[in-house]
């Protein structure tokens, strides 16, 4: 089974994007990330939620100390003013130059491969430099389920 | 002719180490690679001079000092991950109960006591991000604490022959065994903590403000996450700290002691060896080698008997002798407070080794020098790697209030450098005759 079958088109960022524009567009199509494009249409880059919430949301000092966390600590909570500051970021501040990239005909293995080495969820599906869409660990968990179901893969 | 050769390699070997530590105080490029190209440099110009050898430079290094620093770092990379540092920590806090005044003393009090047998640099990379959270969670300023165990730590870990890499160094040299050295620093030090505490308490009163939240919400008992490794750990060290006291009576070296506890941790835990040295400061080794062998060059061309002589003509006099540890002692601390104390010690203990052999008591240099350096690192927020480990999680907790810049630092820093070297003058000064062995 090769990539191309699963992946989902999907929305990109681009230049004066904002956080919020990036938080809506990746609820809208269940993903973790999206690519991020310069003025010709070129991925540059991915912004990654996980990444956002780590760099804005989550001080060190209570990243550190997680598991030791009770649940009266309002104190440390992400105030409403930070969150409705962070919105209204511009999105390109926050992105990672790095990210997981295969071609349409690159089988699961080789996704799945390239995910854990990276640390991620998702991977771009590239056709040289034109973005086709996105495969995320759910949805090939999701196409092996059905696979096997009709015995098919 | 003799003359001129020994003259041209003192300059030799003196520019040597000035260019060394020209290039280890400009951070131009890591230390400990500074130390390497030093060493190098220094072995290369001595071979070619006829001044130092190879097998010379072997030797200069200081083996007890370097393997009682591997061996308890060792100690620190088994038991940091059992989280009993965290569990203690969490603890502190809730017995002082949301009061301010109170969480500043028992922090300081842990991180002195820790700092005081283990490695100070992790003590505080743990301390202070759970000082921060603590804090935040009872709506306190975190920097006048952040601050204040950086601070005690540094004096914390000056009074005994562990607890600061120059005073490893000095006990080696000077052979000072564990329980001599802690009786000779110990009250000292126990009354400088005391007067520094107080200073800083007088000089944050206004942020110390008791907190109007008691509960601390953090479970200690989740921190601990190996309690069985815990025990073990803690068993090696229990060793390693009643050979310390005792080593002397055995002939042990103290970094063979430190690897008793060492050896009876590893067959205990049985930990995958990897992890355990990758975690280990190995640039700190190489750094402390480096410069025994720079410093070994220049005690080898005779630069350094040449210093020690000059020296030994005022110290021979016992009336000078005081004077002579006081001014030892302030230009330590004040050197401290600017640049990395390592290198000042490595150089300064040969020449105190020299003036023994001009008939000086030597015995009250070694405590002038381990109080200077000891003390003077919180001069300045660059004067001890724990002061910079503070000010960098006092930056990155992203709490404009909390930041500590530099005059920030030096505002609370130099009064508290100072008040302690002037409790420090007047007590070497009135029980002289108590430093004299």
């Amino acid at each position: 089974m090769i990539l191309d079958k699963l992946a989902h088109p999907t929305q990109v960022m681009r230049f004066g994007d904002k956080v919020r524009d990036f938080f809506e567009r990746c609820t809208e199509c269940g993903v973790p990330g999206l690519p991020f494009v310069d003025g010709s249409g070129r991925v540059v880059g991915r912004v990654s939620m996980r990444h956002i919430f780590r760099e804005r949301c989550i001080p060190r000092y209570i990243l550190d100390s997680a598991h030791l966390l009770g649940d009266d600590i309002h104190e440390v909570n992400i105030p409403s003013q930070s969150a409705f500051e962070l919105l209204e970021q511009p999105v390109e501040g926050f992105v990672l130059k790095q990210y997981a990239h295969a071609t349409p005909n690159s089988p699961i293995i080789k996704g799945l491969a390239i995910m854990e080495k990276l640390s991620t969820n998702y991977i771009f599906i590239m056709e040289g430099e034109e973005y086709q869409g996105i495969v995320t660990r759910r949805d090939i968990a999701r196409r092996m389920v059905e696979a096997t179901r009709d015995f098919s893969l | 002719m003799q003359e001129t050769f020994v003259a041209q390699h003192m300059w030799l070997a003196g520019g040597v180490m000035l260019a060394a530590y020209v290039l280890i105080f400009s951070e131009w490029m890591h230390r400990a690679g500074a130390a390497i190209l030093g060493a190098v440099v220094m072995v290369g110009v001595g071979m070619w001079g006829g001044f130092y050898s190879q097998e010379e430079a072997v030797t200069s290094l200081d083996a007890n000092t370097l393997l009682l620093l591997a061996g308890m770092m060792m100690v620190v990379v088994m038991l940091r991950p059992t989280g009993g540092f965290e569990y203690l920590a969490i603890r502190i806090a809730k017995l002082a109960g949301g009061n301010a005044r109170l969480l500043l003393v028992y922090l300081c009090l842990a991180v002195s006591v820790i700092s005081m047998f283990l490695d100070n640099v992790t003590t505080v990379l743990i301390f202070a991000p759970l000082t921060v959270l603590i804090t935040r969670i009872l709506r306190i300023n975190p920097m006048p604490y952040l601050m204040a165990e950086a601070m005690l730590s540094n004096i914390g870990g000056a009074a005994t022959l562990v607890g600061d890499p120059p005073n490893l160094m000095i006990g080696s040299a000077g052979g000072i065994d564990f329980t001599h050295f802690m009786l000779k620093m110990g009250p000292l030090i126990a009354v400088v903590w005391v007067v520094t505490v107080l200073t800083l308490l007088f000089f944050f009163r206004n942020q110390l403000v008791n907190s109007d939240k008691v509960t601390v919400d953090l479970d200690e008992k989740r921190a601990i996450t190996d309690p069985v490794g815990l025990k073990k750990a803690l068993a090696g060290l229990f060793v390693i700290l009643i050979l310390f006291f005792t080593h002397h009576h055995f002939h042990l070296y103290p970094a063979f002691v430190a690897f008793i506890g060492v050896a009876i941790i590893f067959t205990l835990i049985r930990p995958n060896p990897e992890p355990v040295f990758g975690k280990m400061e190995w640039s700190v080794l190489v750094f402390f080698a480096g410069l025994f062998i720079i410093v070994g060059g220049v005690e080898a061309s005779g630069l350094l008997d040449l210093v020690g002589l000059q020296l030994a003509e005022i110290a021979q006099d016992p009336e000078q002798l005081l004077i002579t540890c006081l001014l030892l002692m302030w230009v330590a601390a004040i050197l401290s407070a600017v640049v990395d104390n390592i290198p000042f010690t490595v150089t300064m203990i040969p020449i105190v080794l020299g003036l023994e052999s001009h008939g000086v008591n030597i015995a009250p240099l070694w405590w002038a020098l381990a109080i200077g350096v000891g003390l003077g690192g919180n001069g300045s927020h660059i004067g001890a790697t724990a002061n910079i480990i503070c000010v960098a999680e006092s930056e990155r907790c992203g709490i404009p209030e909390a930041r500590i810049t530099p005059v920030a630092w030096l505002k609370a820093g130099v009064p508290v450098m100072l008040v302690g070297l002037l409790v420090s003058s007047l007590l070497f000064t009135a029980f002289f005759d108590y430093f004299l062995d």
